[in-house]
């Protein structure tokens, strides 16, 4: 489904008649939002697992183009599964995903400045992991990696008011203040049919994000 | 030597001059006009004529290539381009182009305000 629907998009954008410039760009940067992981730490606690923290701090980027004076349509992604997951005891870590689609309108002012207004309807995905296991055959004495895994997914939506500042005609520094609306439900799925975790994290919270932007 | 024999000695010399005439002229013309294949090129001219603006999507990465080589092949052949506006053009016209929203760029503006807008009321009043 998702895929047809990119395959959509990417042949309305390629084909559109419209005669303004497509303006390519990258942005990448860094985030930091926060989270209400009440419940989800209680059930961590029932094992014996230390808590997790309220902030998250997502690397972020997205491939955007200018399909209309002043709007631009991208794809969108922040993501805490490189370096910035959020860590529980004994190796356990909470890596958290969304991504989507990106819709910004924009205006400019004085000689390098934007601001920009960003909608992104998007899908998000949480893993409870410990990739860090090994088993071993005894008999053999043969080591091997193993992971466990619990997995969340829901949908969400972003919303966001930022500033751009053009330093050349192909760099720019962004930054915005935004808010997410998703939660994770107590749902959370694995391979057995039952575990012992079930809270949810609700991370409708302000989230705020500077990046360096390139672009044509 | 007959006739014909003396005709096809003839025949055979003059070709031979004629093709390396030609052939040391091909490479006297290339060795000028190395540096104006890339900076001539029909997108490199497009660029300059009518702006980057008139450029396509998938002009684009060629332009970029091209632009570069044509700089590269300048500076080995020590001609020295004038300097290119083209950069300052476009985006001084997007500039004065982005200065004003409308249409679906107003809509997108005006809901994500009024969200965050109402979204940080509520938060400050709670």
């Amino acid at each position: 489904m998702i895929k047809k629907i990119s395959y959509i998009i990417f042949i309305f954008i390629f084909s559109s008649s419209i005669q303004a410039q497509y303006k390519i760009s990258y942005r990448l940067g860094l985030g930091m939002g926060f989270t209400k992981p009440d419940n989800f730490n209680l059930s961590l606690s029932s094992i014996e697992l230390s808590k997790i923290g309220s902030t998250w701090f997502p690397l972020h980027h997205d491939l955007s183009i200018n399909i209309y004076p002043s709007l631009r349509i991208g794809y969108k992604k922040l993501s805490t599964k490189l370096l910035t997951y959020n860590r529980s005891s004994n190796n356990y870590i909470l890596p958290i995903v969304f991504h989507g689609i990106n819709i910004e309108s924009f205006f400019t002012f004085r000689n390098r400045f934007e601001i920009n207004f960003g909608l992104s309807p998007m899908l998000g995905s949480a893993k409870f992991i410990n990739n860090k296991l090994t088993v071993t055959d005894e008999k053999l004495g043969v080591e091997g990696k193993t992971t466990a895994e619990i997995k969340n997914s829901t949908l969400g939506f972003y919303s966001s008011i930022g500033l751009r500042m053009y330093l050349m005609s192909f760099l720019s520094i962004d930054s915005s203040v935004g808010y997410i609306y998703a939660k994770f439900d107590e749902k959370w799925k694995s391979k057995a049919n039952e575990n012992p975790i079930s809270g949810s994290i609700d991370m409708t919270k302000p989230f705020f994000q500077v990046s360096a932007v390139i672009g044509w | 030597m007959n006739l014909f024999s003396k005709l096809f000695f003839f025949l055979t010399l003059m070709t031979t001059q004629l093709v390396l005439s030609q052939t040391s002229e091909i490479l006297e013309i290339s060795k000028k006009d190395i540096f104006l294949v890339s900076c001539n090129h029909p997108i490199i001219t497009k660029a300059n004529q009518n702006g980057l603006i008139s450029l396509k999507l998938r002009e684009i990465p060629s332009f970029i290539f091209l632009d570069v080589k044509c700089k590269i092949q300048a500076k080995r052949e020590n001609i020295k381009l004038e300097k290119s506006t083209l950069f300052k053009e476009k985006q001084t016209f997007q500039h004065n182009l982005n200065k004003k929203i409308s249409g679906p760029g107003a809509l997108v503006a005006t809901l994500s305000s009024v969200l965050l807008f109402y979204t940080y009321i509520g938060l400050i009043a709670s």
